[in-house]
């Protein structure tokens, strides 16, 4: 749409580069709409990479929402041209799908190269009338804890392996409309055990810390190069579940369940958002995106803004992308009939036949 | 807190910050007279330029927007009896049959006053109750939010005029059309006929067109008249009359926005039925309500003005909690996170400059949003007098391009056309349609709340004092609206 | 407006057999997204059947519906037009709906809405080549104004010339 340009050159005042014309679009299409998590994510990178591309490439965010973010995937595999003008942002919501097998999805991650990408965290709290401190008291608890999420198979697989995983008997309440809807319940008493992301934690539960109404366990953690699941770089003092699993098993984590959990954590959490270009884009123009990103995600006023948009993680670049994808592809055969079952098992999931 | 408010004033009558005010206005002007373009989209507009501005300009040019939204939506209602936004539903009830009686433009100028008059005690309800507004919203757990869905559909009786038994069935059908596309809580998808269209379900744009606008056109075209008809000649007039109106019935749009306010903060629940609880409400307990439904100006008042309102009550779970109140909200909350603002509890705490800042521009932008509403609404109002024939195809695009990029997907059309002929079959038979739209939009929330309340209670949330006394008003509001039709009928 | 008794059997026949599918169809659906349908589905089918119930009970000799608020039924054609005569004066607007359509879906919405809007006020509304050329223009600038100031995208078509020209 190169109109688009113009109208901004109307509202900038006619800077000079409206002039020459002539410039060409780079879409990054957001398969959410507006206002959510990845488009957030999508505009608060966009002008950063425009100031690294200059004028004559124009950075447009175009939001493709529907079927929970496979509608955008779709379009981007199936009818966008491979020339590098055109890029797909993944979060979880439409990784997790491709992971299971929804016969929907269009995509397959093997066939994008990754341009850029981000972390994020995820924090495990209860409700201070619980009168539990620690992971050793969650997991010796005889209460009746509450957990509130929205489905089992999107982000809050994460939490309900990890209920698993340390033998802690929870009553799940699923169908909230978010985790913002869950995390107001949380405060009504509603439930009594959460979890959210690290922005919203440090927005929102972090004051009811404060107040000594909720009580932080533990984080999910994060995956290093090596597989390891290790501490949360912005929450150092939280055990990891892998910390957790220690204290309540008494033992180092193992077996199908622990390398689904570190699939689905690596899928929803420690490669949550990520920038895609088509595999067969020419290379030149994929290379040039990954170094406009790399000195974009470097820029100070960038990293302001990502601190409180995001929570203050790392980025990564180009191939780093591709390869924190792959760990979720490379799942073993056996976690996942285990993730399967276990989802069919306790809750009624019907997933379709995986072709493969 | 009251010197903070004037400091907060005084930021905002700072001549760029009411600018960029002003530049909203008029952004949300445009897409709310535009069926089918909503806030979402003047947000996906002004977004771009949020970037690198500073916070006060930013905020006051983004409420400004999302302010105006539903003011100017009335336009489409009143004019075409197609709901402009999701906010206007009930303003078609008596809108629309004041416009083909040669009102148009009365109906128009009490619309817009009561607008501003709900917007601005909308605006200064939200700064009385901030302090105690936590409390509040958390006192709506599950159990409650399903009652007070009920409570919504109940207003389906008041709606169906002497066939309750008709009205019950077409809001079945508006609970069955919205469960098409994903379940809550369970990964699957119902009713898709494997279209990746309909994962998502029926958007709530196309199916207010395709129910409304498309069996409305074609019945005007059919007849090739106007839709003033033969009142063509008196319209563009009655505009004074409809701000005496809103003068007279002053009690009436306190009361709305009152119960905007109210209904307006409750997440999840808000945003979509607040007008037709309004209505319902209004033609329950006004005098003489017999003539609602046939062109009465109080039912225009009374959900014009909850609409405005509400947006002050919506704010308060977006900015709180950071969960958005209504569809504007939603995508307003994504341009609050953007500016670097973390809606919170650190809202009235640390940013209580910029929550005030934002109830002022909420005030401040209803009464310039009405005000430009007022001074466009004699020459829009013309569109009554033009010629079936000669307007339908420009409507008829208008209504196309604003449906057809809410998914950017063919089924947009497809499913247009397919709703518009059964909306067109089912109003034949003398079927009501508003209870569809209603039980489309309560759907997620009956089903998602009673869901929650079993497995989390089982049957012991019936006993919550909360839950009995929304059953109570529900119960009571039922019978009334039953009399009064029985009243009416005989 | 008057509604025959025969389309008022058939509607509220179509009604149940729509609910009846709604039931029948929900039963295979996994426990979590069954129980709404099947509620629904289930409320759908009482009522229409106490519809068919009433309608038995009031014998033939009914009075007639009422206008409906809101829908504004002031529908053209009068007393005993059956659904199928009030069809048959819609029809043909139904054929102009599905030209424009499938010029959308050959040329773009710009263009064919352009199109559709000149063609039709010379056809229908009687209105002289020269205005309704004027149509024309109005309606492609007026959504290419709205389209690049909003950033609305439509979906693509066969060949869109204003997309082919870098407008859109």
């Amino acid at each position: 749409m190169r109109f688009r340009p113009l109208w901004l050159c109307l509202a900038a005042l006619a800077t000079p580069s409206c002039a020459d014309g002539g410039h060409e679009t780079l879409e990054i299409i957001v398969p959410f709409r507006e206002g959510g998590g990845s488009d957030q994510w999508a505009r608060a990178l966009a002008p950063f990479l425009q100031r690294q591309l200059g004028d004559s490439l124009v950075v447009q965010v175009v939001n493709i929402p529907g079927a929970s973010g496979l509608q955008g995937g779709n379009v981007f595999a199936l009818r966008r041209a491979p020339d590098g003008r055109s890029l797909f942002v993944s979060s979880g919501s439409n990784v997790f799908p491709a992971l299971l097998g929804e016969p929907a999805v269009r995509y397959d991650f093997a066939d994008f190269r990754g341009i850029v990408g981000s972390p994020v965290g995820g924090v495990v709290y209860a409700s201070a009338e619980l009168g539990i401190g620690s992971v050793e008291e969650l997991c010796e608890t005889e209460q009746l804890l509450v957990y509130g999420g929205v489905s089992p198979t999107g982000l809050d697989m994460v939490p309900l392996l990890a209920f698993e995983l340390l033998g802690v008997d929870v009553l799940d309440i699923l169908g909230y409309s978010g985790k913002g809807a869950a995390r107001v319940a949380f405060e009504q008493g509603e439930t009594n055990l959460d979890y959210q992301t690290s922005p919203a934690y440090l927005a929102n539960v972090v004051p009811l810390v404060e107040e000594g109404t909720a009580v932080p366990l533990f984080t999910f953690g994060m995956l290093d190069e090596t597989g390891r699941v290790i501490r949360d770089p912005v929450f150092p003092e939280l055990p990891s579940l892998a910390d957790a699993y220690w204290t309540c098993r008494g033992g180092a984590p193992s077996g199908d369940p622990w390398d689904a959990y570190r699939a689905v954590l690596v899928a929803g959490f420690s490669a949550q958002k990520n920038l895609w270009v088509h595999g067969d884009a020419p290379d030149g123009r994929v290379q040039g995106l990954i170094r406009a990103a790399a000195a974009a995600v470097e820029d100070p006023d960038f990293l302001r803004l990502a601190e409180r948009l995001l929570g203050g993680y790392s980025f990564y670049l180009g191939e780093q992308v591709e390869e924190n994808l792959a760990a979720t592809s490379r799942m073993p055969p056996a976690a996942t009939a285990w993730l399967v079952d276990f989802l069919t098992r306790e809750y009624g999931v019907r997933l379709p036949e995986r072709a493969d | 807190m009251a010197e903070e408010a004037l400091q907060a004033l005084l930021t905002l009558l700072v001549p760029v910050n009411l600018a960029f005010m002003l530049a909203g206005v008029v952004v949300g002007m445009a897409v709310g007279i535009l069926p089918g373009l909503g806030g979402t989209v003047g947000l996906s507009l002004l977004l771009p330029f949020v970037f690198g501005m500073d916070q006060a300009p930013a905020i006051a040019m983004l409420i400004g927007m999302a302010a105006v939204v539903h003011t100017a939506d009335t336009f489409p209602s009143v004019l075409l009896g197609v709901p402009g936004s999701s906010g206007s539903q009930a303003t078609i009830m008596d809108g629309y049959p004041l416009a083909r009686k040669g009102e148009a433009a009365r109906a128009l100028s009490a619309a817009f006053l009561s607008s501003m008059a709900g917007g601005v005690v909308g605006a200064v309800t939200l700064l009385l109750i901030l302090p105690v507004a936590r409390p509040l919203v958390l006192a709506f757990r599950s159990p409650e939010l399903f009652m007070l869905a009920l409570l919504g559909l109940s207003m389906v009786g008041i709606l169906s005029g002497k066939h309750p038994l008709r009205g019950g069935l077409m809001a079945a059908l508006g609970l069955l059309i919205a469960s098409i596309g994903a379940a809550p809580a369970t990964p699957f998808y119902r009713f898709t006929f494997g279209q990746l269209y309909l994962y998502d379900g029926i958007p709530l744009v196309v199916l207010a067109l395709g129910l409304f606008a498309l069996p409305e056109l074609l019945d005007l075209l059919v007849a090739g008249a106007s839709i003033a008809g033969s009142q063509a000649v008196e319209v563009g007039r009655g505009r004074w009359e409809g701000l005496q109106d809103v003068i007279r019935e002053r009690l009436l749009v306190f009361r709305s926005a009152v119960l905007g306010v109210a209904v307006g903060f409750i997440p999840g629940l808000g945003g979509s039925v607040v007008d037709w609880i309004s209505y319902g409400v209004a033609a329950q307990t006004s005098k003489n309500a017999e003539s609602f439904g046939k062109g009465d100006i109080r039912g225009v008042i009374a959900p014009e003005s909850s609409n405005n309102a509400k947006e002050g009550g919506a704010l308060i779970p977006t900015l709180l909690f950071g969960i958005p109140g209504s569809g504007t909200t939603a995508v307003l909350l994504g341009g609050l996170v953007l500016l670097g603002l973390q809606p919170g509890p650190r809202m009235i705490r640390g940013d209580l400059d910029v929550t005030l800042l934002i109830v002022w521009t909420l005030a401040l932008a209803n009464v310039f949003g009405a005000l430009g509403c007022l001074a466009l609404s004699g020459l829009v109002a013309r569109l009554a007098t033009v010629r079936a024939a000669v307007l339908a195809p420009f409507l008829l695009v208008v209504m196309l391009a604003g449906a057809f990029q809410s998914t950017r997907s063919w089924g947009d059309l497809v499913a247009f056309v397919v709703i518009g002929l059964m909306g067109w079959v089912l109003r034949r038979l003398g079927y009501p349609l508003p209870p569809v739209l209603i039980g489309f939009v309560l759907a997620a929330s009956i089903e998602r709340n009673l869901w929650i309340s079993m497995t989390r209670y089982g049957w012991s949330w019936l006993l919550e004092p909360g839950v009995i006394g929304i059953g109570i008003i529900t119960v009571v509001l039922t019978t009334l609206g039953v009399r009064l039709n029985r009243r009416t009928a005989g | 407006m008057n509604v025959s008794r025969r389309d008022r059997l058939a509607g509220l026949l179509a009604l149940l057999v729509v609910f009846t599918a709604v039931v029948g169809g929900s039963l295979g659906f996994p426990p979590r997204a069954r129980i709404y349908p099947l509620f629904v589905g289930g409320l759908g089918v009482l009522l229409s059947l106490a519809g068919l119930w009433a309608m038995v009970r009031e014998g033939p000799a009914e009075p007639g519906a009422r206008e409906m608020p809101g829908g504004t039924g002031h529908a053209p054609g009068t007393e005993a037009d059956s659904l199928r005569v009030a069809f048959g004066r819609i029809a043909p607007y139904l054929v102009w709906l599905l030209g424009y359509f499938v010029l959308i879906r050959m040329i773009g919405l710009v263009l064919a809405s352009g199109i559709f809007v000149a063609l039709f006020l010379r056809r229908e509304g009687g209105v002289a080549w020269g205005p309704a050329f004027g149509a024309l223009v109005a309606v492609c600038a007026f959504l290419v104004a709205v389209g690049s100031l909003f950033g609305l995208h439509w979906p693509l078509s066969v060949a869109d010339p204003f997309r082919a020209l870098g407008v859109l």
